[in-house]
């Protein structure tokens, strides 16, 4: 209500939707894969959401770094 | 000195009223006005011929200031009920756009009593109480547009007989303010009892009930009921219901508005009408028509100026010894801390927003800064001695809306005093400040759990006294720790994210916080909210995860009784509160509500969009639901599924708490 522009969590709730749809019809076990790797981005909404950063960015960004800390705790 | 000013009515004479020693007294004042028009001084002269030659209007050239500075413009004296005639002479002389026409559209009683610099309920010291005045409640409940039982100041009655009917009269004669439920009619139906039965009532007025929308949401307000010599509120009205007649009180003593008028419009404008009162008594010119207008921004600036309070997002689960740390009252705090006011909004220079391209000017105090000054000191007052007495807690309470409303009432398109940059510089300053709380935390030993633009969950082991004051002396905004719990759960969103605003904490103290769980929801059955509290009555005992995870087994067993008497409880135990929000065609959909509209259409009985009715549904898959008790069996499948949503919130409590689920604890940098 009242907004002109969609917040940044709502382009990644948007986003989110699509590929788990894209995932849909995905072989279980690559949407197995894809479902993770939205939830790596949309945990990282707030951060997207103020940093100001394009949304989409930050959302590809999201899921490095949580596969970045994975590959490190798997290293240890 | 007649006594302490209570109510006032009227426009061109202006009867105020005066309370001493218990006695109601009335004077009238005259009250002549003006309105104030600027623009060219080319127009100006034009319009200032046309007055002459119309031989009604008498005018003066003059210089006053508005919150920009000073304007030059003609002043015209006029009683207030001539004022719209008047406005519509000069708007169409000036073809709609060449005059600004200023104090033409204020609430008469509110700028007579500004001008006279007079108050409500006026108090020499803020901790004295508020002056004895009768009050008689009279409410109740009616089924279909009939009443069936009725409440007399405490008195309940189960039939409206004739003992009813007395009382209710007698409590209207002893009362000055009369609280009255009109839902569905109500009290208009009493009245017209009170008639029949051969009682004398003063001279009563009724207006017809409205559907509005607010904040998105459909709302009905009931049909308002006038008596002649009573001030009489409504107990449905958001103010009254959600600070009591204290708190209304306070309502009308901070914005200037008669109790009535405080009781029937939005804090929203209360919190307008005292930045009204508060421009009238300094002076400072109110426009019609708003002209502070959006400015021309890109479509990146607009993405990111207009971003709202930061929220973080909780990984679901359990966590223990958790501080809860909120600044005290953020966007007002924010609002006269950074001297916001749409005459102080620049680009470049000053104090720069963060966040933003805006930047505050330091030079001169801002309007709309020192018009909440005060209100935010008062309740930052009230909050501090709020815990002494109920009364400072409604008045706490009361102005908590009002502040929360005043920044709100900044986006707003036709708040006299708002804008949208300040809006958007209040949640850019309102996020830096949280990001800043949450760094400081950090850097003090504390992890992040959750947070909530302007509260924040933390836990640690630092010292969070210490974690205040640096935020404090940070931010300038005064920060307070509002709870610190033995363990807290944050439960999870369908997506199997954490859920914003939903979590239950259990203080130090033995009290329980819960948000967003089925016993809070007000649409939920009675029978889910009663297995949750019992739930959280058990919970409330445990101490560690440890604690409640040696409960399981009684958790389990309390469903499975709740699960097994189903079908033997009270029917009323199922009678969902339903909020309807749209016209009976409306409803495409297959839902209760569709379903509620659609029966109370056969009874010959019109359900409006934005009020509340009691439903149990008899049978779901046939679209069947009972309104008036007529139907004594439920639809015990529906219910089940009901009750085992209301189980599983408890379910994941208790879960999260197993010794095999380590809870992955939520880390957020900036």
């Amino acid at each position: 209500m009242g907004r002109s522009v969609p917040t940044a969590r709502q382009v990644l709730e948007n986003l989110a939707e699509d590929l788990d749809r894209m995932a849909s019809i995905m072989p279980q076990s690559q949407a197995a894969i894809m479902h993770d790797m939205v939830m790596m981005g949309r945990r990282h909404s707030a951060e997207i959401s103020y940093s100001g950063v394009d949304p989409y960015t930050g959302f590809l960004i999201s899921i490095i770094i949580d596969l970045y800390s994975r590959i490190r705790e798997a290293e240890q | 000195m007649h006594g302490t000013i209570v109510n006032a009515t009227g426009s061109d004479t202006i009867r105020v009223w005066y309370l001493d020693h218990g006695r109601i007294s009335c004077r009238n004042h005259r009250n002549r006005s003006w309105i104030f028009v600027s623009g060219d001084m080319y127009d100006l002269a034009s319009l200032a011929r046309q007055l002459d030659e119309s031989d009604i209007y008498g005018y003066s050239f003059d210089t006053m200031r508005n919150v920009h500075g000073n304007i030059a413009g003609i002043r015209i004296p006029v009683w207030p009920s001539g004022i719209r005639d008047l406005m519509a002479i000069i708007n169409s002389i000036g073809l709609e756009r060449k005059f600004s026409i200023y104090n033409g559209d204020i609430d008469p009683v509110l700028r007579f009593m500004a001008e006279r610099n007079l108050g409500f309920f006026a108090l020499e010291d803020p901790l004295d109480p508020d002056p004895e005045i009768p009050v008689s409640t009279i409410v109740g409940r009616s089924m279909l547009g009939i009443p069936y039982d009725i409440e007399i100041n405490g008195m309940h009655f189960q039939r409206i007989d004739s003992d009813a009917i007395y009382e209710a009269h007698r409590a209207i004669n002893l009362g000055t303010i009369i609280v009255y439920s009109n839902r569905d009619g109500f009290f208009s139906k009493i009245l017209h009892m009170i008639l029949h039965q051969g009682y004398r009532l003063p001279h009563v007025v009724s207006s017809d009930g409205s559907t509005f929308e607010s904040y998105g949401q459909t709302h009905y307000s009931n049909p308002r009921v006038s008596i002649e010599g009573k001030i009489c509120i409504e107990s449905d009205s958001f103010a009254y219901s959600e600070t009591g007649i204290h708190g209304l009180i306070e309502i009308s003593r901070t914005s200037g508005l008669p109790i009535v008028a405080a009781s029937r419009v939005t804090t929203g404008t209360a919190v307008s009408a005292m930045e009204e009162a508060y421009a009238v008594r300094n002076g400072v010119l109110i426009p019609v028509r708003k002209d502070d207008h959006e400015e021309a921004k890109s479509a990146e600036a607009l993405l990111n100026t207009d971003s709202g309070g930061l929220v973080l997002q909780p990984d679901p689960g359990i966590y223990t010894d958790v501080h809860e740390i909120d600044f005290s009252s953020m966007y007002p705090s924010i609002m006269v801390r950074y001297n916001m006011s749409p005459e102080t909004i620049q680009k470049g220079g000053g104090i720069k927003i963060h966040g933003t391209p805006y930047s505050i000017s330091g030079t001169e105090r801002g309007f709309l800064a020192s018009a909440l000054d005060g209100l935010l000191k008062r309740r930052l007052f009230y909050k501090s001695v709020k815990a002494k007495s109920g009364l400072y807690s409604m008045r706490d309470a009361a102005l908590k809306w009002m502040l929360l409303t005043s920044f709100g009432y900044t986006g707003y398109k036709n708040a006299k005093f708002g804008k949208i940059e300040i809006h958007e510089s209040i949640t850019a300053m309102g996020r830096w400040a949280l990001a800043m709380a949450m760094n400081i935390s950090r850097v003090n030993g504390f992890t992040l759990i959750h947070g909530i633009v302007d509260s924040l969950w933390i836990t640690g082991s630092g010292d969070v006294r210490n974690v205040l004051s640096q935020i404090q002396d940070r931010t300038g905004i005064g920060m307070v720790e509002d709870g610190h719990y033995r363990w807290i759960v944050f439960m999870p969103a369908n997506s199997g994210l954490g859920a914003l605003n939903r979590y239950i904490g259990l203080r130090m103290d033995g009290t329980v916080k819960v948000r967003g769980l089925y016993v809070r929801r007000r649409d939920a059955p009675p029978v889910c909210t009663k297995f949750q509290l019992e739930a959280i009555e058990i919970l409330r005992k445990c101490m560690t995860p440890d604690d409640i995870w040696a409960k399981r087994k009684e958790i389990r067993d309390l469903e499975s009784s709740y699960m097994r008497s189903l079908r033997h409880r009270p029917v009323e135990d199922f009678r969902i509160p339903l909020h309807v929000t749209r016209n009976p065609e409306e409803y495409a959909v297959h839902n209760i509500q569709g379903m509620a509209i659609r029966e109370a259409m056969d009874r010959g009985y019109r359900i409006m969009p934005g009020s509340r009715v009691g439903v149990v549904v008899v049978d779901h898959n046939h679209g069947i639901v009972d309104l008036d008790g007529t139907h004594d069996r439920i639809d015990l499948k529906f219910y089940e599924r009901q009750v085992s949503m209301a189980f599983r919130q408890i379910d994941f409590i208790v879960d999260s708490c197993s010794p095999h689920r380590k809870a992955d604890l939520f880390s957020f940098s900036l």
